[in-house]
């Protein structure tokens, strides 16, 4: 019986619905305390003191650190320009400065108001487009040149202060193709986009324990994406070599890119190492939305040549990423989201520059979809605008310029186990494009939306397995996948049913423990099913190698001639000759049987290698692991006098591949359209003039609830199978696609319904009514 | 660390001794929601908290003379269906029923959320609509206040020290051909109003409006009269005269400049106000068209 | 100063000691040590603390623990065990209404106490139910199918 392809209750499941999963937070060691952190009240400020002594006096302190207790080292991934707790100056509300051990995190907590620090204001700097100038009213980094980078940026003359990236892309002739639109009868449409500023929003807030060994070793809980990556993180920020740090991941409560860095764990461990005891750090709502990852706007001016007919002739695009006061988890943003520039469509010219700016605000970082999902609002509102300009059909417009199977994109990327065709037409059917919606009548208006996306998984990159083998027929998968919601733990396990032939009940996981797991790079880029799934299959295929090695003497025949599944070791031309598992193991060592098998463990690694492009022309040899495709389309009801949206119905349709565990596919597509909505309609960061957070709850920072979702009967998931040739099984994966085409499908049927656009996220009832009343001013009529 | 006492007085009496003994230092109780968050982030410091849970006599609807009378310990779920027993409860009871969430509105009691005197509070602008008075005793003795003088802004109430709010009352209609509309925007279920509008109307056997309310909320740090709109329909015909009615929409929207809030800006918070004080009053007058005089 | 507080957990009667400030969600996570109720936000939107208390849908971090005195709590662990599971636990993982499994044991008991209310729920009484229950993963829609295919069952 094959388990792949089929939906097995999730592994994690039961402890999941019976309130057995621990959590980080949920973790209680014996003697251990709680710290709490204190943060920077100002945007931009210099350090002048601070003054510990009143918060070490308050009864149930137990220890107060800042950066004095701390190795000087910059942390960062690909720019080492931050602090774990900041030195002389602080740059967003929020900064981390110093931190407090206590019994109970309410003391933490007051100890941390009777922190004094004193501080110089300085003028603090918000607008990206004024961080960008050459000769910028504020400076970030003084030392920026100073900092260790592992990336080079584009070359300029010169380079504007407050810039940590430069990217181009220079790919065909671009001023030909303007002229070549404006000659021969075609069109130009220059527009500027911009995104939301938006947070990932898990409903577990970030936390960590960590505690020493008598050794010096520091193990540190924290429910993250990676635990290799930050077992690195610690090891710099504290100091210590790898082999010292260990981390476990608990169950994690949703990351989708807010939780690849443990800045609370480093902080938690520095506490216990000060206070001789375990220490829990668990941020509070607020902390979680002033200081994790955001997804900072990228701001995008966009001009196209299109030929009279709707044939794409090239792209200009300058875009700027709204980085914060880091280059944090934002570090490739501005070169990732160039992936989406050509998208799934051929592009004979496309000139990018793409930055990354520092401001005053929370660093940038991850938020499903990385880069692609910003670029996707830009691009496929720009396609909707097209097709309406030349009087073609948004569908038809877009295939009329997809690439095929085999064409490289703009930037060298092989369009191969292309599927943009098949996802666009099944998605088009199901919302019934074409048959306009029945119009309810003023003040609702309704319309349909479609959008195209796709999404690269990053390389190069790599993933480990080891499964050993059990002599009861049971078969245990050690990883360091995580689970975050999104099912990994069981496609891998369904995986290992498959390949030793067994039922799925027969394997067992180890979780993620870099004491235990193998080496994984990261839960993120929608690459464990991909990465992970092949490395599983290698490992499992390393193990029934020994096992038949194991078996042949026994069975009298060459190993090459056995096969393995069900539990039995037998020949391939007579199954009726056999050994069971359990006979490879003997082990009444001590009555002298020397044990056939005395271990049978299976290992692997799976790499995918990659150089990077060339910063000065985007150009170089296959850049990522594999890009995956979808479609999605709404149907909206706008109220005009409110600016009220509702969804009525939405059809997501995505290429995996090889859909491993079909029911999780349609959990991504209906949760990635869940996300979808909220960024593209309800969500948005709101910052005051001294760059104060001010919706940093639940309330007023709003992602959806059941009832901003269609009715169940009204939301379709399509899956489309287009095999990948790297792909276990041919999958590719499905975490991130999910949320690319969500806004501009919605934004391309909000102007089905009104006639208007709006070009930045989220499309807020207050906008569309501005719109709205702009346009009955104007004349206009729905 | 927080010295803090708690107590479950089984009378108003023994309330009203606790309270006066405690001072400034006392915390009321009801359903304990805003207190528990309160206590909980740390911004208030209580030396008393005086729990009503047991205090007898406090969650009764009773219909008399004057109106209706509502005890303090009535949950906000209660509230919500009580529109069917009691007529002039409907609008209150419509504002009660889009309170956050069942979990929210099971342990929400009246007395709480008027108390805790959000300027989004939609118990509050129900109830303004409907020229509620609340009773406040205490030691000193007992006294009734129109809850618009209760309210006197953001979070604060003219309650003095010691002083425990035990009911309200929403007087009856004078009229017969009378009704009250409450109508509100959220962009997401479950949350506080971005605006909320409150209208009541009563008409004569002629039609002409008589003492007309609208209630605007979560404009101001408290519910606000628009009595300029409000003055527009007084004593108008507004069964002959529609137009009133969108005139008084108008000028509702520019009565006041509502505080801007994230993601919603004074101006656009004008054109709800506009767009929903129209519909309350259309709503209003149907509703009153409705009851057989 | 601490209080002595008596209440019932799941059926299991407690005696703890507990501060005048303390929420029911610190009493059952960090007093009897149940953490399978969750804490999400801690102002009362999230609904990942969700309990019934006296069979009432509440979120235990807005309730203070002397406030449940004497009174009956039911949390995720008493929902049902991995031998016994209820019904509706079976449905969320059979509809795939589980992902991170954070919001999981609010959205649960909330389900609960509609079926127990309303046996026969429309889609609408479920959407209205459920509105206190955030989740970021998004399984609403599966949700809402589980706890449909529970109430035909029954």
């Amino acid at each position: 019986m094959k388990v792949v392809g089929t939906s097995p209750k999730r592994i994690d499941g039961i402890e999941k619905v019976t309130g057995a999963a621990q959590y980080t937070g949920d973790i209680v060691l014996p003697r251990m305390i709680f710290g709490k952190i204190k943060r920077s009240p100002l945007a931009h400020a210099k350090i002048l003191s601070i003054d510990t002594r009143k918060a070490e006096q308050v009864p149930g302190v137990r220890a107060v650190i800042t950066a004095a207790d701390l190795p000087d080292v910059r942390l960062g991934v690909l720019t080492r320009d931050e602090y774990l707790l900041a030195h002389d100056t602080v740059r967003f509300v929020g900064e981390p400065i110093a931190a407090v051990a206590a019994d109970t995190p309410e003391i933490a907590r007051e100890a941390c108001e009777q922190m004094t620090v004193e501080y110089e204001e300085l003028p603090a700097l918000f607008d990206p487009e004024e961080a960008i100038a050459l000769d910028p009213p504020v400076v970030l980094h003084e030392d920026y040149e100073e900092y260790e980078r592992l990336i080079e940026l584009a070359e300029m003359d010169k380079r504007p202060p407050n810039l940590w990236q430069a990217y181009r892309i220079r790919h065909g002739d671009i001023d030909a193709a303007f002229h070549t639109a404006e000659a021969e009868g075609g069109f130009i449409l220059e527009n500027r986009y911009m995104t939301g500023y938006v947070h990932t929003t898990c409903m577990e807030p970030r936390a960590a324990v960590a505690q020493w060994g008598p050794d010096g070793t520091l193990t540190v809980w924290a429910g993250g994406q990676s635990p290799y990556i930050a077992r690195d993180g610690l090891s710099r920020a504290l100091g210590l070599p790898p082999s010292k740090v260990r981390v476990i991941v608990p169950f994690v409560g949703g990351a989708f890119g807010g939780k690849l860095t443990v800045h609370e764990g480093a902080i938690a461990a520095a506490l216990a190492k000060k206070a001789r005891r375990p220490v829990k750090v668990v941020l509070t709502r607020e902390e979680e939305f002033t200081t994790t990852s955001a997804r900072t706007p990228f701001i995008f001016s966009i001009k196209d040549a299109v030929s009279h007919d709707g044939v794409l002739l090239g792209r200009k695009i300058l875009s700027i990423f709204w980085g914060g006061a880091y280059s944090g988890e934002g570090f490739l943003k501005p070169i990732f989201s160039t992936h989406l520039y050509p998208g799934s469509y051929r592009l004979p010219a496309l000139w990018v520059d793409s930055y990354g700016v520092y401001t005053n605000r929370i660093a940038g970082g991850a938020l499903r979809g990385y880069g692609c999902a910003e670029s996707a609002w830009a691009v496929e509102t720009q396609m909707d605008i097209i097709a309406r300009t030349c009087h073609i059909d948004p569908v038809a417009l877009r295939m009329k310029n997809l690439l095929t199977e085999g064409e490289r994109t703009a930037i060298t990327m092989p369009a191969h186990a292309f599927s943009a065709h098949e996802c666009l037409t099944k998605c088009a059917e199901a919302i019934e494009w074409g048959t306009p919606s029945e119009q309810p009548g003023h003040p609702w208006y309704r319309g349909k939306g479609i959008a195209l996306g796709n999404k690269y998984s990053f390389a190069p990159t790599a993933a480990s397995v080891d499964v050993k083998v059990h002599e009861d027929n049971t078969y245990e998968l050690r990883t360091s996948a995580v689970d975050l919601g999104q099912g990994a733990y069981t496609v891998l396990t369904q995986i290992v049913a498959d390949e030793f032939g067994v039922e799925i009940e027969r394997v067992k996981l180890v979780t993620p423990d870099t004491a235990i797991t193998p080496f994984d790079h990261v839960a993120g880029s929608s690459r464990q099913t991909f990465h992970t799934g092949n490395a599983t299959r290698l490992a499992c295929a390393d193990a029934t190698r020994q096992m038949r090695q194991e078996a042949a003497p026994q069975l009298g025949v060459d190993p090459d001639k056995l096969d393995v599944s069900g539990g039995r070791i037998f020949v391939k031309e007579n199954p009726a000759r056999f050994i069971e598992v359990g006979d490879l193991f003997v082990v009444e060592m001590l009555a002298g049987k020397r044990p056939a098998a005395v271990e049978i463990f299976g290992k692997a690694t799976w790499e995918v290698s990659a150089s990077p492009h060339d910063p000065n022309t985007g150009q170089g040899e296959h850049p990522m692991a594999y890009m995956g495709h979808g479609a999605q389309a709404a149907e909206v009801e706008v109220n005009v006098e409110t600016g009220q949206v509702r969804v009525l119905k939405f059809v997501s349709a995505i290429d995996v591949g090889k859909a491993m565990n079909p029911q999780g596919v349609e959990m991504q597509n209906f949760g990635g359209a869940c996300m979808g909505i909220g960024i593209a309609l309800h969500e948005e960061m709101c910052f005051d003039e001294k760059g104060r957070m001010t919706n940093s709850n639940l309330e007023a920072y709003k992602i959806p609830t059941i009832i901003e979702m269609p009715r169940s009967e009204s939301m379709q998931s399509i899956i489309v199978e287009v095999p990948h040739q790297q792909g276990p099984y041919g999958a590719k994966g499905a975490g991130e696609i999910v949320v690319v085409p969500t806004s501009p499908a919605l934004g391309n049927a909000v102007y089905d319904a009104i006639g208007v656009r709006i070009w930045d996220l989220p499309l807020t009832p207050e906008k569309i009514v501005k719109v709205w009343q702009a346009k009955q001013r104007e004349g206009g009529s729905a | 660390m927080l010295n803090c006492c708690y107590c479950e007085p089984t009378t108003v009496a023994e309330a009203l001794t606790l309270l006066a003994e405690h001072g400034d230092g006392a915390r009321v109780v009801a359903g304990g929601q805003v207190i528990a968050l309160l206590l909980r982030q740390g911004f208030i410091k209580p030396s008393c908290l005086v729990s009503l849970q047991s205090v007898a006599g406090l969650d009764g609807i009773t219909a008399e003379q004057r109106g209706v009378r509502i005890g303090a310990m009535v949950t906000l779920h209660r509230l919500g269906n009580a529109g069917n027993e009691y007529p002039t409860l409907r609008a209150l009871s419509e504002a009660a029923h889009t309170v956050a969430d069942q979990h929210i509105r099971n342990r929400g009691t009246l007395g709480g959320n008027i108390c805790g005197a959000h300027p989004a509070s939609d118990i509050n602008t129900a109830l303004m609509t409907l020229n509620a008075e609340v009773t406040l005793v205490s030691t000193q003795g007992e006294r009734m206040v129109n809850l618009h003088e209760f309210l006197a802004g953001p979070f604060t109430t003219t309650a003095k020290p010691g002083e425990l709010l035990t009911e309200v009352t929403i007087p009856g209609f004078a009229l017969r051909r009378s009704a009250a509309v409450y109508c509100r925007f959220s962009p997401r279920a479950g949350d506080f109003p971005v605006v909320s509008v409150g209208a009541f109307v009563s008409l004569d056997d002629t039609g002409q409006c008589q003492e007309p309310r609208i209630v605007l909320g979560n404009c101001l740090g408290a519910p606000t009269r628009a009595t300029e709109a409000e003055q527009r329909l007084a004593h108008r015909n507004l069964l002959e005269d529609t137009r009133s009615l969108t005139e008084a929409a108008t000028l509702a929207a520019t009565h006041l400049t509502p505080r801007s809030e994230p993601m919603a800006s004074s101006a656009y918070k004008q054109d709800l106000v506009g767009v929903l004080t129209r519909a309350a009053l259309t709503e209003a007058v149907a509703r009153a068209l409705e009851v057989r005089p | 100063m601490k209080y002595s507080l008596s209440l019932t957990v799941n059926d299991e009667q407690y005696n703890l000691l507990v501060e005048a400030s303390h929420t029911l969600m610190e009493v059952i996570r960090d007093g009897i040590g149940l953490t399978g109720t969750k804490c999400g936000c801690e102002d009362g939107r999230c609904g990942t603390c969700t309990v019934l208390l006296d069979g009432e849908l509440v979120k235990s971090c807005l309730v203070l623990g002397l406030q449940a005195q004497g009174k009956s709590v039911l949390t995720i662990e008493g929902l049902g065990t991995p031998d016994h599971l209820h019904p509706l636990q079976i449905a969320f993982l059979e509809h795939g209404a589980v992902q991170c499994g954070f919001c999981t044991p609010g959205m649960l008991l909330t389900a609960k106490k509609l079926l127990d209310e309303n046996p026969n729920p429309t889609e609408e009484d479920i959407r209205h139910t459920l509105v206190g229950n955030l989740c970021r993963c998004g399984v609403y829609t599966h949700a809402t199918r589980a706890i449909l295919s529970v109430a035909r069952k029954s």
